[in-house]
């Protein structure tokens, strides 16, 4: 299994990059659930996969260059985010590497166009933005990482995929965001918000879909790009700018790009998220495979096999 | 390790997983005490003052649920000295893992037994130092630890629990070795041979003045051999050399985490102060264990037929060399002797 | 009608698809896409609740998803992989 595939995960929300890149930049920086008053109908382009320096944990779409066009930053599981700058027509400039990963989540949102990576570092007791230039990097910058302030509360530690910041948080200030809105491994389907201008209170949310609600995407997915789920809906959707009309995204697993991309629309009169759209391709649901069942005695022994018993050495169980 | 193919089946899936940096196999110490004071024991002391409790234990299990780990294996020091290991036991076979136990037998009472039963594990291992008590008993340090295991192991056998003895090749058993070999057998419980012995965790290399003499390890490779068990590794050019930083994960008893059981060198943190998955999924030290994985397998393909057919571990080999991509004599050795009876 | 897991079973999802060790039959097996979001819905969720999941998600009449998952289920029953909850 060489390198390539096992440390470079192709980066399959491309395509809804590009038609969240279509919209322009202020539908991508409206709080959900959002509602674009005026705006075309996304717009495609052929999906392509993306590879990121490591296994992505987040994605964000901002304008890191301010240059008016969306480009596209993802942490990952190495000390380096990815960074794919756009150039406005759907398509990307050169890939480059920011040295500042290592932390899970990414802030976007009016007034944090940059990307900022947040979030806290493995090991580490506090969240951490980093607060360098936004620009892209072409040397190794010089990195200031601060605490949050107010430190946000015990219940939102390990804290991931925040999916959209308020903005009606002031530029500048601190707290980053009034309302985030993610979950974290074991409850990556329940919402919970944080108000930290009220010191760090984390408040679950009324509504719990079950756990199972994240299988097909599996159990341990979380979003990448991603909206305001509806209460009655678990999977994460995004508002295509249309009114009332929101697309839905289901990703696959944190170590893994996204499954899937829908880039189809559906709508509901009163304008929550309706039927699925595009739903996959259906299979009888079956047995795929049987093996034989062996402990595998270790590995210093080779291909053993215990006595009396056949099949492959790889077992299920093999330590 | 070669490519898993595309071919339904359990190694595709564990393909998949390598690609995923999933941690299918878990590994937990539960605790340093034991019973025992086994010559060799890698471990470097037999208490648990800042061992991890049952529910520690218990929320380390639902975050290897959530990293996606299948089995689990229970070990220590001993594991049935844990206060707790019933508890954490039952817990992991609620979440459904496949669960395996490690344990020395002594301790396994009927009720033991009965309760070893209930939790279906995939298998139970012990060690078998000797055909005699003479030559066990001097091996763990124990008078009578013989007879206990011989009782346990009866005990579990009796109620159908899947067995498994191991038994490391020392100085001190090697002259035993078919005698050994003629036990198990008559046991009929399955049998591992290893000639392989690791310095303690903390760097101690004592346990390796225990090794087997030349002789020995080759007339245990001849056993194997003979009985068509021969280890061999088949490379494959950007193949991993193993699970390392990708499909295994081990946690000592005070809480820290490591790529794989023996990969001591750096820890990816204490589940104390980070929850396991958020250790196991931004850590760069597992990244690097990985990229280790894949370096040796490329490096051991080129250092000859021998030492490229034999397998190897990184962890090992920085134990004793420094340097995780170069074997030892002693491993050398190793690799050339079955060589040698492979294709005399 | 609902179901649990059997008792002697281990079983993880690997990239959306379930891997099952049956500990009773000493065997391994793999269920295919449908089959392992029908096997990770259980136990929380009845036959009727995960036939309509099943058509919401996946590109089948509401009819064929009841029919498929009850026959799936009677069949992983009759193997000895779930047990009626």
């Amino acid at each position: 299994m060489g390198l390539s595939s096992v440390l470079a995960h192709r980066w399959r929300g491309f395509c809804l990059a590009l038609g969240v890149a279509a919209l322009g930049v202020a539908a991508l920086l409206t709080p959900l659930p959002a509602r674009a008053q005026s705006c075309t109908a996304p717009a495609f382009a052929t999906r392509a996969d993306l590879s990121t320096t490591g296994s992505p944990i987040a994605v964000a779409a901002v304008d890191v260059d301010r240059d008016g066009s969306l480009d596209l930053r993802a942490t990952t599981q190495t000390a380096v985010m990815s960074l794919r700058r756009g150039n406005g027509t759907g398509g990307f400039l050169r890939r480059g590497d920011d040295p500042r990963g290592g932390l899970h989540v990414l802030l976007r949102g009016r007034g944090l166009q940059s990307g900022r990576p947040a979030g806290h570092r493995g090991g580490e007791r506090r969240w951490t933005v980093e607060s360098s230039s936004t620009e892209p990097l072409r040397r190794p910058p010089v990195v200031a990482s601060a605490p949050m302030s107010p430190r946000p509360a015990k219940g939102i530690r390990g804290l991931r995929g925040i999916v959209w910041v308020n903005p009606r948080v002031r530029k500048g200030s601190w707290p980053l965001w009034e309302r985030v809105r993610g979950g974290w491994p074991g409850r990556e389907n329940q919402a919970y918000s944080a108000n930290a201008s009220k010191a760090t209170s984390a408040s679950a949310p009324r509504s719990r879909p079950p756990r199972t609600s994240w299988a097909w995407a599996p159990r341990t997915a979380w979003c990448t790009l991603c909206g305001s789920p509806s209460p009655r809906d678990p999977l994460p959707s995004w508002t295509s700018g249309r009114p009332g009309k929101p697309f839905r995204m289901v990703v696959g697993r944190g170590l893994a790009m996204p499954e899937r991309v829908d880039p189809k629309e559906s709508t509901k009169p009163d304008g929550a998220p309706g039927s699925p759209p595009g739903r996959e391709r259906y299979e009888k649901p079956a047995v795929a495979w049987e093996e034989v069942l062996e402990t595998r005695p270790g590995l210093m022994q080779g291909c053993a096999k215990l006595p009396g018993q056949t099949g492959p050495c790889e077992s299920a169980t093999a330590s | 390790m070669t490519d898993a193919g595309t071919a339904p089946g359990w190694l595709r899936l564990k393909g998949r997983a390598l690609a995923l940096a999933q941690p299918l196999s878990a590994n937990l110490e539960l605790t340093y005490r034991c019973n025992w004071r086994c010559v060799f024991c890698y471990n470097p002391r037999h208490h648990d003052l800042r061992g991890l409790r049952g529910p520690e234990w218990i929320a380390v299990l639902d975050d290897l649920r959530a990293l996606g780990t299948l089995a689990v294996a229970l070990t220590g020091g001993e594991a049935l000295t844990h206060p707790d290991f019933l508890a954490i036991a039952r817990a992991a076979r609620e979440r459904s893992f496949a669960l395996r136990i490690f344990t020395n037998g002594s301790l396994v009472t009927e009720a033991m037994a009965d309760a070893l039963a209930a939790l279906d594990p995939i298998g139970v291992e012990m060690s078998l130092h000797g055909a005699s008590a003479e030559t066990h008993d001097r091996t763990t340090g124990r008078p009578g630890s013989f007879d206990a295991l011989l009782h346990g192991l009866e005990r579990l056998q009796r109620r159908g629990l899947p067995l498994l003895l191991k038994t490391p090749l020392t100085w001190i058993n090697e002259q035993e070795l078919d005698a050994i070999i003629e036990l198990a057998a008559r046991l009929n419980v399955p049998h591992k041979l290893d000639a392989t012995l690791t310095p303690r965790d903390d760097g101690d290399r004592s346990p390796l003045e225990y090794r087997a003499s030349p002789e020995g390890v080759e007339r245990m490779y001849g056993r194997l051999a003979e009985r068509g068990r021969l280890p061999f590794t088949e490379r494959a050019a950007g193949a991993v050399n193993c699970g390392l930083g990708r499909i295994t994960v081990a946690i000592d008893p005070e809480g820290n985490v490591y790529p794989c059981l023996q990969w001591k060198r750096t820890s990816l943190g204490n589940v104390r102060q980070t929850p396991l998955r958020d250790l196991w999924r931004s850590s760069p030290e597992r990244a690097e264990a990985a990229r280790v994985a894949l370096a040796a397998n490329e490096a051991l393909m080129g250092m000859g037929e021998a030492l490229a057919r034999f397998p190897f571990c990184p962890a090992l080999a920085f134990q004793r060399t420094g340097d995780p991509l170069r074997p030892d004599e002693t491993h050398t050795l190793q690799a050339e002797t079955v060589q040698r009876i492979r294709d005399p | 009608m609902s179901y649990r897991y059997a008792p002697r079973l281990a079983w993880q999802l690997i990239d959306g698809e379930a891997v099952v060790v049956d500990l009773d039959r000493s065997r391994t097996l793999g269920l295919n896409r449908v089959a392992s979001l029908i096997w990770s819905f259980l136990p929380e969720r009845d036959e009727a609740t995960i036939a309509a999941e099943m058509a919401r998600r996946f590109d089948v009449s509401l009819e064929t998803a009841t029919s498929d998952v009850s026959e799936f289920l009677r069949s992983l029953r009759a193997q000895g992989l779930v047990v009626e909850a």
